[in-house]
């Protein structure tokens, strides 16, 4: 490594600034209507109907944040799969992202169930043919392999530190045995979780795809395709490093630190490429299919395929292969947040703006409820992001400016 | 002792009584015995109760009920009880319904698939006892509601707004409904068909070219029934919001008028519109007496211009005081029931 | 990473491996009664016949302890000129279309589920709480339901109502074929019992397709040479018969294909053996422990 050995360590920078202020209020306001939404009902909240079930909760909560959590796996899988060790001060921050945005995917997804407190009807009254059991049984067991993939962070900040007051301070010595037990467990089977995680990514990104092939002439030709779950897993695959540069660049100005632009820089080279073949198989179903046609009536469908075309994929591709782009802080940014934009709006298109329902009364737009807890959701999560990485050895900063003061300065796979 | 005679005496009036029943079944035909073919009912060789594979019925009409019954025969009103439960039981202005579809389809507008013989009920074939249909068979509730339904629907512009079930059916609980009375009994209902008095017809007659037609003197005079005119006509043709337009020709009228004879033009054709002729207006008051009577019984060989002699008929006028003497012929009554 | 040999890594590999492969396809083995019997029931809707009296409506809501309101209400024909649709008020409702037969009259159509022979919603439904029944019916299970409204995105015909307004126990509602209380015990569903037409006729399905043909064929004039319901979605219970194209009265063109037909292979192809996950799994392992190999001697 060329450049100064990098630490991952808890970030010291005070909680509040005006924009963590300003998101607390967006995360209050949600919670609010979160609560309107229980106490009252879907219906009273939200937008949806018997001619649109789904909405936004699922179209962006759950679909898109699916796809967006998707750095956790890629940086894994690239990190301890394909051994580039030289990205592994990514491998946390992205974890941890995954993690939470597969948390509040989940809680998502209990807003927007009838009857949510049957959710453990899942795992055992489970229907082997549907595609949502599949989704769901790999999105539950795979939050819980995030959270073990994450505990070694947890062990690290915690094992020789735990000093519970009061009448819990007798345990104090068991809870460190049980940590560095837990630890050395983890140290040996890591290499298993992070397989399981990238298996059960692969597994659920695409069968997010699949997803609405069942709704069949509801969806419009532009996305109802059979090759839905390729397209699906190759936008996640290509939408994981932007995700995770996007992030470091962001949490970097937040937190005050120098981005890693020479470790991101070299993470964005691989991004042209994996957009290119998205690209590439997304073009060439529409011209094996001959959807082209729909491309000409200038409906909202067609406008939103080629938003979703020419803003997500072919524009970021182009700048992802320019090194101009790598190197600048700024373009970065803006490359990263195309792409992203691209794989958000690519979901947003299938479940929301392609649903056509045969016999409609009136277009769906999200209502302010539905807004509120999906935005409140959200900062909800940058929030905990902030809050972890305060907490927890997440962010990795430059050895020097910190005491070497951790008994297990490395731990597990994340070395 | 006594009361086992009485037992016996029991026992043998009952045994009579049984076979007196058997006796008069066995003497009514099973219906294969009819002179029908099998096939136009059955769809398979061999039916049995159980699986009858009839044909679906009402396309299948067997013609020529009414060359062996007349309207005399017909029921004037049926109530039809035998399903209500939601509502009273429905009286049917049968002989009405009946002098009706004389203008259509006859009897088999709704007797529609009767063997030979006494025209059944429809509760003969129809099942009073489930609404479900065999498949090829309506039950009995469906075959009346088919039945009176289609027409009155086809007609009824208020049906359009509201389901009219109180046309036919009185709410539980209420009188049931009457029958209208009606204005004339050969011409039921005419009110409500809404008969023009007068129609104007325009011919390619240069010289005269309007024809006038008074419906009204005809219906109620001259013609002793509708069906004499109008034939294969639907409920809506007359009863709709609006009424069917018909091809006039000189064969719709030349029954009853002479249309070959170029002198006799005038007597429909015309430069305007013809006031419609009255027999007051020649001095002869068209009594109910003699409305009975066909035309040619007085205009002898249907020649309406000359005036028809009462002598004729009649062996005196002047007996006693203006008053004619008694007929000297046989003199016919409209076929009509009038009463 | 490195403090461990690579016959540990395959050690534990196996282990776990094994403990996971033996849990889940017994999990995943649950999947819904979906039976497509030979003898199953259905109903031929003959719109032609249908008068749209909507005596099926009432008989359904007092079926189904829905509110029936005043009688007086449905002999209200100007309702019939705004497409309605089933919903948790009605499981069942007539719609009014112009008869091109006969300009002066209508056509009126029952719609309902249609009861599918290959249900999407029994194929969707995530914790199966639809299921088809042997004597045809497609029923809702309240007590498995979970509310995610899968099965109203994947039903063609966008039959399935949930009761949006309500905060607990929301319920899916639709046309059970009266399952419960009826057709299970051999009686006619309610509507049929009603119907005072004969519209609906209930029977062994493959009796009313040979009916509803024979009807076509016997009155060519009056029907449209077409059974929806035959063929569509690869079949469904309800069979309709109508006097125009059926796609001026609103029916969906769903094509033939089950809906199911496009996602359900591929379902089972992945929970059947797990060979894709499982072959996925071992490429994976198999790079990271080649890779681990390179970089053991490198550090060396």
């Amino acid at each position: 490594m060329m450049h100064e050995p990098l630490e991952p360590r808890p970030v010291k920078t005070k909680f509040f600034t005006p924009t963590v202020i300003f998101i607390t209020i967006l995360a209050i306001n949600g919670i609010i209507w979160a609560l309107l939404r229980f106490v009252l009902g879907i219906g009273a909240v939200t937008n949806l109907d018997n001619q649109h079930p789904w909405g936004i909760w699922i179209g962006i909560d759950v679909a898109a944040g699916v796809a967006l959590a998707a750095g956790g796996f890629t940086t894994s899988a690239l990190v301890h799969i394909f051994h580039r060790e030289d990205f592994h001060v990514l491998v946390r921050p992205a974890i941890m992202t995954a993690m939470l945005g597969y948390t509040f995917v989940a809680l998502g997804v209990l807003f927007d169930l009838g009857r949510y407190y049957n959710i453990w009807h899942v795992p055992i009254m489970g229907n082997s043919t549907s595609v949502l059991f599949e989704v769901g049984i790999c999105v539950m067991t795979y939050v819980s392999t995030l959270y073990v993939e994450f505990f070694p962070v947890v062990t690290e900040r915690f094992m020789g530190r735990v000093r519970m007051g009061g009448i819990l301070s007798k345990l104090n010595r068991a809870v460190d045995k049980l940590l560095r037990w837990i630890d050395a467990f983890l140290v040996k089977t890591m290499f298993f979780f992070i397989i399981l995680g990238v298996v059960l990514s692969c597994l659920h990104q695409s069968s997010l795809g699949t997803l609405m092939m069942i709704a069949g002439h509801k969806i419009h030709p532009l996305w109802q395709t059979p090759i839905a779950p390729l397209l699906f897993l190759l936008s996640a695959i290509s939408v994981g490093f932007p995700m995770v540069i996007m992030e470091s660049l962001i949490a970097s100005k937040s937190f005050g630190l120098k981005p890693e632009m020479d470790v991101l820089a070299k993470l964005g080279r691989f991004v042209g490429p994996l957009l290119a073949i998205y690209l590439g198989f997304k073009i060439g179903d529409m011209a094996v299919r001959g959807t082209y046609v729909y491309l000409s009536d200038l409906s909202l469908p067609s406008i939103m395929w080629m938003v979703e075309v020419l803003f997500g994929v072919i524009i970021p591709m182009r700048m992802f292969f320019w090194d101009k782009v790598l190197q600048s802080r700024p373009l970065l940014l803006i490359a990263s947040f195309l792409a992203i934009f691209g794989v958000f709006i690519f979901r947003f298109n299938v479940f929301i703006i392609a649903y056509k329902p045969p016999y409609s009364f009136g277009a769906y737009f999200p209502s302010i409820g539905e807004i509120s807890i999906t935005v409140g959701l959200i900062s909800i999560e940058i929030l905990l992001y902030r809050i972890l990485a305060i907490i927890f050895p997440v962010v990795s900063q430059p050895v020097k400016r910190l005491a070497v003061n951790a008994k297990y300065k490395v731990q597990g796979v994340f070395r | 002792m006594k009361q086992r005679l009485t037992f016996l005496k029991t026992i043998l009036f009952a045994l009579t009584l049984i076979s007196g029943a058997l006796a008069q079944n066995a003497a009514a035909k099973h219906h294969s015995e009819f002179p029908l073919n099998c096939q136009e009912c059955h769809t398979c060789k061999n039916p049995t109760f159980e699986k009858p594979c009839l044909r679906i019925t009402p396309h299948l009409i067997r013609k020529g009920a009414p060359s062996k019954h007349s309207l005399k025969e017909a029921p004037e009103k049926i109530t039809i009880d035998l399903l209500s439960n939601k509502y009273g039981p429905v009286v049917f202005s049968h002989k009405d319904h009946a002098a009706m579809a004389a203008m259509g389809d006859k009897c088999e507008s709704c007797h529609h698939h009767n063997p030979p013989g006494k025209i059944l009920a429809c509760s003969s074939c129809h099942d009073a006892k489930s609404n479900q249909p065999s498949g090829q068979k309506p039950s009995l509730k469906a075959a009346y509601h088919q039945r009176c339904i289609g027409c009155h629907k086809s007609w009824d512009s208020t049906w359009q707004k509201k389901t009219q079930c109180e046309t036919c059916h009185a709410k539980k609980g209420s009188t049931p409904l009457k029958i209208r009375k009606l204005v004339n009994p050969s011409f039921p209902e005419m009110e409500r068909a809404k008969i023009p008095e007068t129609f104007t017809y325009k011919s390619d007659n240069e010289d005269a070219p309007i024809v006038t037609f008074h419906h009204g003197a005809h219906a109620t005079m001259y013609v002793d029934k509708c069906e004499t005119c109008h034939s294969n006509e639907t409920c809506a043709d007359c009863h709709g919001s609006k009424v069917k337009e018909r091809e006039i020709s000189h064969e719709t009228c030349e029954s009853c008028h002479d249309t070959e004879s170029e002198e006799k033009c005038g007597l429909c054709h015309d430069q305007k519109q013809k006031p419609s002729f009255s027999h007051q207006a020649y001095g002869f008051t068209l009594d109910t007496t003699h409305a009975q009577f066909e035309c040619k019984v007085c205009h002898l060989n249907r020649n309406f211009d000359k005036k028809p002699q009462c002598l004729n008929c009649h062996h005196s006028y002047h007996f006693p005081a203006q008053k004619p003497g008694k007929a000297v012929r046989v003199i016919k009554k409209k076929k009509a029931e009038a009463k | 990473m490195n403090t461990q040999s690579r016959r540990e890594f395959l050690k534990t590999a196996g282990l776990l491996g094994a403990g996971i492969a033996g849990i889940k396809p017994k999990e995943a083995a649950a999947s819904p009664v979906n039976i497509v019997s030979d003898d199953r029931m259905g109903v031929l809707v003959d719109s032609t016949v249908c008068i749209g009296c909507r005596q099926c409506e009432i008989a359904c809501k007092e079926e189904h302890g829905l509110p029936v309101g005043s009688l007086d209400d449905y002999m209200d024909r100007t309702l019939l000129a705004e497409m309605r649709r089933p919903d948790t008020t009605a499981l069942t409702v007539i719609n009014e279309y112009p008869n091109p037969k006969n300009p002066d009259q209508h056509t009126d159509l029952k719609v309902q589920c249609m009861h599918c022979d290959h249900p999407a919603c029994v194929s969707a439904c995530i914790v199966g709480a639809f299921s088809k029944q042997e004597n045809g019916a497609v029923i809702w299970d309240e007590s498995r339901c979970i509310g995610c409204r899968y099965c109203m995105v994947a039903c063609p015909f966008q039959v399935p109502a949930f009761e949006f307004d309500k905060a607990l126990e929301p319920k899916i509602m639709k046309c059970d074929l009266c399952y419960d209380n009826r057709t299970s015990k051999g009686k006619l569903p309610a509507c049929v019992e009603a119907c005072p037409q004969n519209a609906l006729i209930f029977g062994k399905r493959y009796e009313l397709l040979q009916l509803a043909h024979q009807k076509i064929q016997d009155r060519p004039q009056s029907y449209f040479d077409h059974i929806y319901g035959e063929h569509e979605v690869g079949g469904t219970s309800w069979l309709y018969l109508s006097n125009q194209d059926f796609a001026s009265l609103d029916f969906p063109d769903v094509g033939t294909e089950p809906m199911p037909g496009a996602t359900e292979p591929l379902q089972h192809a992945l929970f059947k053996f797990f060979i894709p996950p499982v072959a996925l799994y071992g490429l994976l392992g198999g790079i990271m422990w080649l890779g681990k190999g390179n970089k053991a001697e490198e550090e060396e």
